[in-house]
């Protein structure tokens, strides 16, 4: 797995990656850049982002969405009704990754934005 | 997404449609470059449009913001660009992966768990023996933090067994032999051949 899929590995992207980017190739992002050179310099800068200590920084935004889910699993114990549980984890995981990415505080940012109207950054 | 109880802005939809749309153009790739430059002809809207459009907007938030100091992706990555490291587009590249595609194998994952947590009470009977054992030794607290369930192995187990037998992601992410050819398996691959590893099967 490691000689196919490592890193310095001598087998490159199949086409098929293709598909999965922008239909521009110059706007591959890193899951779909073919170039192994492009893909390792786009590795490089966002290392960092990644490390271990980094995403153990994280945990306290884990933490928030964890009290969340079972808050709201509560509330459907409390009335009696079934979970459609392949939703809710996605909006879980959704909730997590918007967490520590953008900062998902839903209503509130939506709000700011209407105030401030403003386009482009 | 749990406070509203539902899909924001159509983005999980968005996401969904995509990965439908490229796992089918992944078969005939060459035709994906032709489909954009079909649709930037004809000014139509980007596949990824709601997505793209939450992501400006929090960046834009982000920016105009003086108080802000959030440890998270968007701080980290203007700190990176004061730093001559990464550029605008960067930002929004980055942005962007996380949202497409960071909460689809999770949740598919998650899923599988309480599937098969729900389907064998004796392996939820076994997890929360381990829990109160380890809480009434003082070695978890409340909540269990991370550094905590990597040392709780039936916990670890049951996630190592789950991703064994159902693998989120069920493409097989081929890869191109190189020139030589090479032995994968105990099964000699020819050079230019494609090969990748099929995870569910």
């Amino acid at each position: 797995m490691q000689r196919v899929y490592g890193h310095g590995t001598k087998f490159l992207k199949d086409s098929w990656y293709r598909a999965y980017g922008h239909p521009d190739d110059a706007q591959a992002d890193i899951f779909s850049v073919m170039d192994e050179r492009r893909h390792a310099a786009n590795r490089r800068k966002v290392a960092s982002l990644f490390s271990m200590t980094t995403l153990v920084s994280y945990e306290p935004f884990v933490d928030a969405c964890n009290t969340t889910l079972v808050s709201k699993l509560g509330e459907f114990a409390a009335r009696g009704e079934s979970v459609p549980i392949p939703a809710w984890m996605q909006y879980y995981a959704f909730d997590v990754i918007g967490e520590i990415t953008v900062c998902d505080f839903y209503p509130l940012s939506m709000s700011l934005f209407l105030l401030t109207n403003r386009t482009g950054f | 997404m749990m406070r509203t109880g539902g899909d924001i802005e159509g983005i999980l939809h968005t996401i969904h449609k995509n990965l439908e749309y490229s796992s089918r153009m992944s078969l005939f790739n060459e035709l994906h470059a032709w489909v954009g430059l079909i649709n930037h002809t004809l000014g139509l809207r980007s596949a990824f449009e709601n997505v793209n459009a939450y992501v400006l907007r929090h960046l834009t938030e982000r920016r105009n913001s003086t108080t802000s100091s959030r440890p998270d992706f968007i701080q980290k990555l203007f700190e990176l660009q004061k730093g001559g490291k990464v550029d605008n587009s960067d930002i929004f590249n980055i942005i962007n992966a996380n949202i497409a595609a960071g909460s689809d194998t999770t949740g598919l994952t998650l899923s599988a768990v309480i599937y098969y947590l729900a389907h064998d009470p004796r392996i939820v009977q076994k997890l929360r023996e381990e829990i109160d054992t380890l809480s009434s030794e003082g070695k978890v607290s409340d909540p269990i933090t991370f550094a905590e369930a990597q040392q709780m192995s039936y916990l670890q187990a049951i996630i190592k067994e789950t991703l064994r037998v159902h693998p989120a992601v069920g493409l097989p992410l081929p890869r191109v032999v190189p020139p030589e050819g090479a032995e994968l398996a105990g099964y000699f691959f020819p050079g230019g051949v494609s090969a990748g590893s099929f995870a569910p099967g």
